[in-house]
């Protein structure tokens, strides 16, 4: 492993994943990318919350979006890799949350792809994600899933 | 970390075994190799864990081979969670002759039942 | 062919067929125990995408949170539990249906007789809408959901989601 791919979303699991990377990267002295996408419909429902704001003059617009990602995603491995030897690297994306991670493991020859992905149906079943299904089975290479289980997202 | 290795007697296996062996000497896990034959193809169970063996020496490293009896996935699965194991390794799929990627049942089984971290291997 | 209903509500006593008497019924505060128990003893190797939970002590917490909310029914032999079914209300206005067959008393109809007094009994709580989702591989309950009148509504995924409309009673 010399630069893996790590997927971050804002859950809790997240946080499992990434310091689960960050030790065995820095156990063979691998460098990590941070991804974390931002999806076109997430992107329309900022701009039409931040439009309707009346006297804040914040001009949201795709550069913005894809920066905002990007800083979340350096924001959580800031706080999750602080401590560790790690580098790694935070990058934003806007689109589809499947083909925009695959397209970053491409420009970045990334080697290890880490993703989490189970979730729980009402009756507790552990339910895996379409995108993470997808993310799974198109990326070349040897992928690590933790399996902490989160909540359905309401 | 110590971690576990499914193993069954098919090409995609051998990648796998080979694969964990290379990370398993840049990281230092200690490694335990489970093996299960799958009599619907009449594998041979000495077989493979021959052939374990012989790629496990060849690497130079000290791992158990266990084999397992009964339903492979589910064993794999309470193996792992019995004895504290920190990673399950398994194959990561194989591909169609179309060039589409699937995972076995024993992969998908592992991915939603597991209470460990796994790792695809490919 | 699928049967289409109405379906069957309980209490209801039926002999299953190792000759069995199997009595169904609502499950109340008091059958907690009696579930945990079955759970416990519960095969591991039917585990259905992660439930019953493997480790003893979280299933207590897991029936307590889907015990909460919902119907419930179970099946019971000689006292004991040997089936609980359940419909657990999502947040779409829909239920998700899961049921679990004890080892011990699978093979021999329960799961069928327990289905249908369970559908019966969102007849009778006017449910519409029931989901459930089931590993490929599990051939048995793909057979069993299909057989009430469940339809695949999505195959892309390892597990497969079915559903079905109940028409009101």
């Amino acid at each position: 492993m010399e630069r893996a791919l790590v997927v971050v979303e804002a859950t809790a699991a997240t946080k499992d994943l990434l310091r689960e990377a960050g030790e065995l990267a820095t156990g063979v002295g691998a460098e990590l990318i941070l991804v974390h996408v931002t999806t076109e419909d997430e992107y329309a429902d900022r701009a039409d919350a931040l439009a309707k704001i009346p006297d804040v003059d914040v001009s949201y617009d795709v550069t913005r979006a894809r920066d905002g990602a990007g800083q979340f995603a350096r924001d959580v491995g800031n706080e999750v890799l602080q401590g560790l030897d790690v580098d790694f690297r935070a990058i934003g994306r806007l689109g589809d949350k499947v083909d925009e991670v695959l397209a970053v493991a491409d420009e970045f020859n990334c080697d290890h792809l880490f993703v989490t992905g189970r979730q729980r149906s009402p009756t507790g079943k552990a339910i895996f994600g379409d995108r993470a299904q997808r993310l799974i089975l198109n990326f070349n290479g040897p992928v690590t899933v933790t399996t902490v289980t989160e909540e359905t997202p309401a | 970390m110590r971690v576990l290795v499914g193993i069954e007697g098919s090409e995609e296996s051998s990648t796998v075994l080979r694969n964990a062996i290379e990370r398993a000497l840049e990281a230092d896990d200690e490694l335990t190799v489970a093996i299960f034959a799958k009599h619907e193809r009449d594998q041979d169970i000495d077989h493979i864990e021959a052939t374990v063996r012989d790629e496990l020496t060849a690497a130079g490293i000290d791992a158990a081979i266990h084999r397992i009896e009964g339903d492979p996935a589910s064993s794999l699965v309470a193996m792992a969670e019995r004895e504290g194991f920190d990673q399950l390794v398994i194959g990561g799929g194989r591909d169609t002759p179309l060039g589409k990627r699937y995972l076995g049942s024993i992969s998908e089984y592992v991915l939603l039942n597991a209470d460990v971290t796994v790792r695809l291997e490919r | 062919m699928a049967e289409t209903g109405p379906f069957p509500a309980p209490p209801a006593t039926s002999t299953d067929r190792e000759g069995r008497e199997i009595v169904v019924d609502f499950a109340t505060n008091d059958d907690l125990e009696g579930l945990v128990d079955m759970y416990a003893t519960f095969d591991p190797a039917q585990r259905a995408q992660g439930i019953p939970p493997a480790h003893p002590e979280r299933i207590e917490p897991w029936l307590k949170t889907v015990l909460d909310d919902g119907v419930h029914i179970i099946a019971s032999h000689d006292g004991c539990v040997i089936a609980h079914a359940m419909l657990v209300p999502d947040s779409d206005g829909s239920h998700e249906l899961a049921i679990f067959v004890h080892q011990d008393y699978q093979g021999a109809g329960n799961g069928r007789t327990l289905i249908r007094h369970l559908l019966g009994a969102a007849q009778v709580e006017a449910i519409e809408h029931i989901w459930l989702t089931v590993e490929r591989w599990n051939l048995p309950a793909l057979e069993l959901y299909k057989s009430v009148g469940f339809e695949t509504v999505q195959a892309d995924r390892f597990d497969l989601e079915m559903a079905m409309s109940l028409p009101g009673s």
